[in-house]
């Protein structure tokens, strides 16, 4: 440089540069307020900064929101303020910055403490914040309150584990009837066997000796005593007649319905056909829509139009010449099917009674019956789906109606 | 030669009804009594109560099914077991109509299952029928034991 030079302003490009830096270093100034206002002014973080020993160094609205400390109260003071005493009694924060400092960043959710003393379950992230040699300066601190997080998800979680016990209490209660069901089950089916085995064995007794009776000492009767004894076998044949019924319509709760498309109408003439075999000596006209298709178990439906078909053939035999009527007809979707006959009808009063086992609307004297032909058929078409029901009145017929499926 | 009928029934009413409907119809045949199923298995093997007589092997066995002891179907098993009596003619003669005795005692061996009717007219004509079938029209096979 030469001597005289010293006075001389500087060279333009020289001064440019002072003033390129001057204004970097004002931008960078102002960058560093934008930031620290930044940090601040968020809400929702807790963003502070330590020193090396733990000690507060900066605050922001975050922080202040979340812990309840303002600036003023909290700068300067050791941040194990924030934890439980438990966790400091255990050395807790001294442990995290020990690993923030090896690992370069501790994270975790727990516990702290606000001013006010309530707690917040918080999500902590700590940063250890090192100068260009590497060493460290101080600690970067981010928490985020997830009180309200964890109470939802203690929520759901209580919600699940009481769902969860509801499961397994509904479980238990049903694992309990199901028990009880097949005890119950059981001891029918033991009954049933019982019924079946050793309730003919006496009748058979009363009919087989009263009979041997009649024939040994037949010329030594009266007509009276034949009576009576005839009235004896009569009886006991009527009770294997109730024990037999019965032991059918407990024997349908146990069987499974297996329904296949079937002929109706071939099935019906089959029926008529049996009951005018036995039963020669009546004119009956017998219309059956032969078409009648239906889905329904075959042996089961064969029960139920024995019963109807021999209903209306028993109650008609007061007429020289009965009508009896087996069809079907369209309606809302569904088919019913009906057996319709001309005979002494029944009181609509008592059509509630019809289906009920035992219930009779004729005496024995008039007509025959143990009564539980209807409740079999109820049975029978309650285990497809479908309803039965009855229309009449007396002296005009009977009309009984059935669907095979629930209205769809 | 004379026949022999042994007929498994634990009911004294319905044994005397039984036997006397079949001595009146079946012919000429011994009609012998067990009460139940050990007592069928001593009559065949001529031990127990039966220790005096001969073993036999009768024509053809009437089964009851529920008995004390040992049960039809139980001593149906056993008799199909031995090669000595797996081939007499056994008819289950019961009161029930029970699907799974009728399934049962087919599945066991069974050659007949007949259902006992409380009307003793009916019981006469069944008698008379299982008689004829099965002592006169049946041909059985040679068996050991004859």
């Amino acid at each position: 440089m030469e001597p005289n030079a010293t006075f001389d302003p500087p060279p333009a490009d020289v001064q440019r540069s002072d003033e390129r830096r001057h204004e970097l270093q004002r931008a960078l100034v102002r960058g560093e307020e934008r930031f620290r206002l930044l940090i601040e002014s968020v809400r929702e973080y807790a963003i502070f900064m330590l020193d090396r020993t733990g000690h507060v160094e900066s605050w922001n609205l975050g922080a202040q929101r979340l812990k309840g400390y303002s600036a003023a109260d909290i700068i300067g003071r050791h941040f194990s303020v924030f934890y439980p005493p438990e966790d400091v009694a255990s050395g807790k924060p001294a442990r995290e910055l020990e690993i923030a400092t090896a690992t370069g960043q501790y994270e975790e959710e727990g516990w702290r403490i606000r001013k006010d003393g309530s707690r917040l379950w918080a999500n902590v992230v700590i940063t250890a914040l090192r100068d260009e040699t590497g060493d460290v300066v101080g600690f970067g601190k981010v928490t985020r309150d997830m009180t309200e997080r964890r109470a939802h998800q203690e929520l759901l979680r209580d919600a699940a584990t009481e769902l969860e016990r509801r499961v397994h209490e509904r479980t238990a209660q049903l694992e309990h009837a199901t028990l009880k069901l097949e005890a119950t089950n059981a001891e029918l089916e033991a009954f049933g066997y019982s019924v079946s085995h050793d309730l003919r064995a006496p009748l058979r007794a009363l009919d087989g000796f009263s009979k041997r009776v009649l024939a040994s000492a037949a010329d030594r009767l009266t007509d009276s005593e034949r009576g009576e004894l005839q009235r004896v076998r009569a009886a006991a044949q009527r009770m294997a007649q109730l024990i037999d019924d019965l032991l059918n319509l407990s024997r349908l709760t146990r069987t499974s319905f297996e329904p296949k498309p079937i002929e109706l109408g071939s099935i019906a003439r089959e029926v008529c056909d049996e009951l005018r075999r036995g039963d020669p000596g009546r004119d009956v006209e017998v219309v059956i829509d032969d078409a009648m298709q239906a889905s329904a178990d075959p042996r089961m439906l064969r029960i139920v139009l024995e019963n109807l078909i021999g209903n209306a053939w028993k109650f008609s035999r007061g007429r020289p010449r009965a009508r009896i009527e087996v069809g079907c007809t369209r309606s809302e979707g569904r088919t019913v099917y009906h057996v319709r006959d001309d005979g002494v009808g029944f009181d609509p009063k008592y059509a509630g009674k019809l289906f009920f086992p035992f219930q009779r609307l004729h005496s024995a004297r008039e007509f025959e019956g143990t009564g539980i032909g209807l409740a079999t058929v109820q049975r029978i078409v309650r285990g497809h789906g479908g309803e039965i029901w009855a229309t009449s009145a007396p002296g005009s017929g009977a009309t009984f109606s059935f669907t095979l499926e629930s209205e769809r | 030669m004379t026949r022999t009928i042994l007929l498994v029934e634990d009911n004294p009413d319905d044994a005397e009804l039984t036997a006397s409907v079949l001595r009146d119809h079946s012919l000429d045949a011994i009609i012998d009594l067990a009460e139940d199923g050990l007592d069928a298995l001593e009559y065949l093997a001529g031990t127990g109560r039966h220790a005096a007589s001969e073993p036999r092997l009768p024509d053809l066995m009437l089964l009851d099914l529920k008995l004390p002891r040992m049960s039809g179907l139980e001593l149906l098993a056993q008799l199909r077991a031995d090669p000595r009596t797996r081939l007499i003619p056994v008819v289950i003669l019961t009161s029930s109509l029970e699907d799974d005795d009728v399934a049962r005692g087919y599945a066991l061996g069974a050659n007949s299952y007949v259902r006992k009717p409380v009307d003793y007219d009916e019981f006469v004509v069944i008698a008379r029928k299982l008689g004829e079938f099965w002592l006169d029209v049946n041909h059985p096979p040679m068996s050991p034991g004859r």
